[in-house]
């Protein structure tokens, strides 16, 4: 992980606080939902619902329709994303399907397949920008 | 009236006479008044639970191990009592969790009548505070030596199915695993696993670890705080039914208690009991 997203993930506390670990080795098959903060790094199928942030580790695989305030993806998703604050693709993190968030930022080598709508929502939090020369 | 369970069957009897005298001269000391009555072979706790309830007792107390607390649990059933706990072994479980260690904090508890509101967990049709053990969190609360850590994970994971909330299936390659509802390690008190009171069972579970790991994380997997332990799992839930591999054994306070399959379901501010100042949650 980089400064940057590390940075990311400490603005919206995804960092801290997280409530549920999925591993590695956990396999789900059904509906996820989650009241706080949810990490997945395991294999998902079906769908990921949680009413704060979203971190997907790079060893995740992810075959459902995501819905969560804030996310980060590293790893894999084949899905609806849909992210009411901001939405970050990191290097490792491929989305193949539609995107709706607030604010999004991609990082260069990450994958995206699909369509992306930005929501109007006049409180969306602004990310921070990277200068290029 | 407080009525005291006096638990004689875990307790070597000249140690339970000294606890039981230094308990007695401390509720004197705060003015707290009941009555005692000892668990014997022909009395057992669901006698002494249906004499309280006869007689008027409105809070109980289980004074002996975190065995003596769980049976008393199973015996108030549905009744409305108030619970407390006085620990006549060191160490237990539930002193640290309630913050009752020894004695005087007990009578302090007991005297300052300070009632909180718990989750109650129920496995098959008992209840219990604490946590449940799976596979190497047996090893929970135990001290494991250098060569036993390089040791501890050179057996194979169990493939674990469980179902969680009614709504998802999960498949986990497992060594171990902790459900708990609170627990009393100091070390990982804090973070919103293991709150008694949030109506959340917490599901940590601990992955195969290298060599490496498992001597690095030693400490934590002692402490039984495996949220610390990297590519380790923390699920929260309401309702866990552990489906496969059948005959997989659920262990609590070392001692078996179910076997899979077996639902596990927490009833949210089931219990009311004292607590000290220094409690956990």
């Amino acid at each position: 992980m980089d400064k940057k997203q590390a940075q990311l993930m400490e603005d919206d506390n995804l960092s801290d606080n997280t409530e549920s670990v999925i591993g590695p080795s956990v396999k789900i098959d059904g509906d996820l939902k989650s009241r706080g903060n949810l990490r997945v790094d395991g294999t998902v199928a079906g769908k990921i619902k949680t009413a704060k942030n979203l971190l997907v580790g790079e060893s995740a695989n992810i075959t459902a329709d995501i819905e969560a305030e804030n996310s980060v993806i590293n790893g894999n998703v084949q899905g609806n994303v849909n992210v009411s604050g901001a939405l970050m693709l990191g290097k490792s993190g491929k989305v193949v399907g539609d995107i709706l968030c607030g604010s999004l930022q991609v990082q260069e080598g990450a994958y995206f397949a699909g369509k992306c709508q930005m929501q109007a929502k006049a409180a969306v939090p602004v990310l921070p920008v990277e200068e290029t020369k | 009236m407080y009525y005291y369970i006096l638990d004689t069957l875990n307790i070597p009897q000249k140690e339970f006479e000294r606890q039981q005298t230094e308990l007695q001269s401390l509720l004197t000391e705060f003015n707290i008044n009941g009555e005692m009555a000892r668990i014997t072979p022909l009395r057992t706790i669901q006698d002494l639970v249906e004499t309280a309830a006869s007689r008027g007792a409105k809070t109980l107390i289980a004074c002996g191990t975190d065995e003596t607390f769980n049976l008393m649990l199973a015996a108030v059933k549905d009744r409305d009592f108030i619970l407390g706990f006085a620990p006549f072994s060191p160490n237990t479980q539930l002193g640290k969790i309630l913050g009752m260690t020894d004695k005087l904090t007990c009578a302090k508890a007991i005297a300052g009548r300070r009632i909180e509101k718990i989750d109650a967990a129920k496995i098959n049709d008992n209840f219990f505070i604490s946590y449940l053990e799976l596979g190497l969190g047996t090893l929970t609360n135990s001290k494991i030596g250098f060569f036993s850590a390089l040791k501890l994970f050179a057996g194979m994971p169990a493939e674990v199915k469980m179902r969680i909330d009614g709504q998802y299936t999960a498949t986990s390659k497992m060594m171990g695993a902790l459900l708990i509802n609170t627990r009393g390690t100091e070390m990982c008190a804090s973070g919103s696993i293991g709150n008694p009171q949030d109506g959340y069972l917490d599901l940590l579970i601990l992955e195969k670890l290298s060599r490496l790991h498992a001597t690095k994380f030693k400490k934590a997997i002692e402490n039984g705080c495996y949220e610390l332990i990297t590519n380790s799992s923390s699920i929260k839930c309401k309702k866990i039914e552990f489906l496969e591999p059948t005959n997989y054994k659920i262990f609590m306070n070392g001692k078996e208690v179910s076997k899979f399959p077996v639902s596990i379901e927490l009833i949210p501010g089931k219990i009311k009991i004292l607590v000290g100042k220094d409690r956990t949650f």
